[in-house]
């Protein structure tokens, strides 16, 4: 275990030496800023619209008042989730996929290998050590949206807000831990990194946009008539093709969970603790699946493979 | 003493060099198993998103047919008006796939085509034959040039004939020039990334680094960009849209608008900064997706779009100018 941790500690401090991963590191970070600020400007020009619409409606003396928009403390952070979705996979894809790679090009790990340094302890401490960055990562994520919720919206979230973000924050762990070991089941397997990076990007692409738009086409329109206007309005509705196409999608749960959690889908304020608690439960196994079997793979893959060839 | 001249000539090169180099790109590529995988995975999915929208026109065209036919059998003839359906309006996933997966394709041929050379080292053997700097260059752009609009050209075909025998609505002339126009843009789209790639790739001398570079500046305009817009665009915070919701018409929409200038033109800023919003906007109203420019035709939806046609050809000239100067200084 020791060996291992000393590996985790040298990988934890080699990211850190990334320019390109202290580069994304940064984008990630503004882009929170960004998140808050925005969703805190959009959520209060809705209110105005909103109450200056009901003052129109209330002069004109309308009989129906439209809903207030749900607008709740979380809501604010709605975009985080897609920032997870878009940069966080790719901030974990950029992780993994150089692991062995660079030493497989340096000649390191067959030094490495030729030591008493068993190979499972090897990917056990790539795997700590890279899965450390991004929890450090999305701890420093999840402090600094809890300020700015504070500094730039001006609000003091509640004790059950805060359990609400660490939990999407330990989610989105989950989510980065997929491209994460897809990269590095992949560095195992080939020996040049920009294919790594190309095929893992591929299949983020694959799973994070076109699934969900697969699941899009396959969704139905439903009308609904406006009680004001009564004009009709266009929603779309899902389908039970739509829905089974959605769960191939690691990305689409978790823009459902984060959509609860964070509160910005509509009717999320209205699920109870244990609907959500039983909703997060099942999200974190479907998330933790493709990680589980990649690393199996990694492992039965890199157990096997031949990297000390003796010369005669 | 005998006097010797030494008359330092260089063999002119020879003119079929910039094809040379050109046809070899497209021979390359064709060995590339990652550019095949995208290219497959693109044309599959386009095919897909083409069949379903003609399938979904179909079902509804035989619906209405149907109920004509119950009314003629009752004897009425105040029959309902035919469906208005835009065959290729419901296809409208395949400019999405074109947007993401033909974007990771375009970037995936522009780092191959220079770390190829790179990684074997021909670029210095290559250089140092009568091959000039910009005619090695041109022929790469080029090569790749006429490659993505071969498959472009199939995705338009496959689009054309899917909707036609799957369908069973062949497209008429004017729809079938916005169908061409729609695919030129996405031309244009894809050159953008290929260039971009190619650029970071000449650029920087760690093939890896230009890679994650160039993805790092793809995921900042085609997906952040784009992402921050809708976050700010008020009217679609709500399924249904925000406005329609409160019972507000387009005028309404615009008067409330009034009090928030600064917000839609920041708002509008970040959108213009995106290539992709201005893909999906031109080629969005070409093929009549944005139900406004449904009365228009093709020659007045250009001149309406002017500005995204600008904004697709504006990164091409700088990223190409770019390269150009980048590879032409180069001391290889």
């Amino acid at each position: 275990m020791t060996t291992s941790l000393i590996i985790a500690r040298k990988e934890f401090r080699a990211a850190f030496r990334n320019r390109l991963f202290l580069t994304i590191t940064l984008l990630f970070l503004g882009l929170s800023i960004l998140s808050v600020y925005i969703g805190s400007t959009t959520k209060r020009a809705e209110m105005r619209i909103y109450d200056a619409r009901v003052a129109t409606l209330q002069a004109e003396g309308a009989a129906v008042i439209p809903d207030a928009p749900e607008i709740h403390t979380l809501t604010i952070l709605a975009n985080l989730t897609e920032y997870v979705a878009i940069v966080g996979a790719i901030l974990a894809v950029i992780l993994g996929y150089n692991t062995l790679i660079e030493e497989k090009e340096s000649g390191g790990l067959k030094l490495i290998l030729s030591r008493p340094v068993y190979r499972d302890q090897l990917l056990v401490g790539k795997l700590l050590g890279n899965a450390a960055v991004i929890a450090s990562l999305l701890g420093l994520v999840f402090l600094f949206n809890l300020i700015l919720l504070v500094a730039i919206g001006g609000i003091l979230p509640t004790l059950g807000e805060v359990a609400r973000l660490f939990t999407f924050t330990v989610m989105a762990l989950a989510y980065m831990l997929i491209f994460l070991t897809v990269s590095l089941f992949l560095s195992i397997r080939l020996n040049n990194g920009a294919t790594v990076f190309l095929i893992s990007l591929t299949l983020w692409v694959l799973v994070s946009f076109v699934v969900p738009q697969m699941a899009d086409a396959m969704m139905v329109n439903s009308s609904v008539v406006n009680s004001i206007s009564g004009a009709i309005n266009q929603i779309p509705q899902e389908t039970a093709v739509s829905q089974a196409i959605n769960y191939l999608s690691p990305t689409w749960h978790l823009r459902n969970i984060g959509g609860e959690l964070l509160q910005f889908t509509s009717g999320s304020n209205a699920i109870s603790t244990g609907t959500l608690l039983g909703h997060t439960l099942t999200t974190l196994l479907v998330l933790l699946v493709p990680t589980v079997a990649f690393i199996a793979a990694g492992f039965a893959v890199f157990q096997r493979n031949e990297t000390l060839v003796l010369e005669s | 003493m005998t006097a010797t001249t030494v008359t330092h000539t260089q063999p002119p090169p020879r003119p079929h060099s910039l094809w040379v180099i050109a046809r070899k790109e497209i021979s390359d590529a064709f060995r590339n198993r990652l550019f095949l995988i995208s290219m497959m995975m693109l044309l599959g999915l386009s095919l897909v998103a083409i069949s379903l929208g003609s399938l979904s026109v179909r079902t509804q065209m035989n619906d209405y047919l149907q109920s004509v036919q119950t009314l003629t059998d009752l004897g009425r003839t105040d029959f309902p008006t035919a469906p208005s359906l835009n065959p290729i309006a419901v296809s409208k996933n395949f400019i999405n796939y074109l947007a993401m997966v033909g974007a990771l394709l375009a970037m995936i041929l522009g780092f191959t085509t220079i770390n190829k050379e790179h990684q074997a080292g021909t670029l210095r053997l290559i250089l140092s034959r009568p091959v000039y700097r910009d005619q090695f260059l041109t022929g790469k752009v080029l090569g790749n040039a006429v490659l993505l609009a071969a498959l472009l050209t199939a995705v338009g075909l496959i689009t054309f004939l899917a909707i036609g025998l799957i369908g069973r609505v062949w497209l008429t002339g004017d729809q079938m020039i916005r169908l061409a126009l729609t695919m030129g843009m996405s031309w244009l789209y894809l050159m953008t990334f290929y260039l971009l790639a190619q650029f970071f790739t000449l650029l920087i001398p760690n093939s890896n680094h230009a890679l994650l570079l160039t993805v790092i500046v793809w995921l900042v305009f085609a997906f952040i960009f784009p992402q921050i817009g809708d976050t700010m665009d008020l009217d679609n915070q709500l399924p249904g849209g925000f406005f329609a919701t409160l019972g507000l018409d387009r005028t309404g929409e615009e008067k409330a608008l009034q009090q928030f200038k600064w917000y839609e033109t920041v708002r509008d800023g970040v959108e213009e900064l995106s290539p992709t919003k201005h893909y999906e906007r031109i080629s969005f109203a070409l093929l009549g997706i944005k139900k406004e420019f449904n009365e228009n035709t093709w020659q007045e939806v250009m001149q309406l779009k002017l500005v995204n046609l600008a904004g697709l050809t504006l990164p091409i000239v700088l990223l190409l100018s770019a390269s150009y100067v980048v590879f032409l200084r180069q001391e290889t």
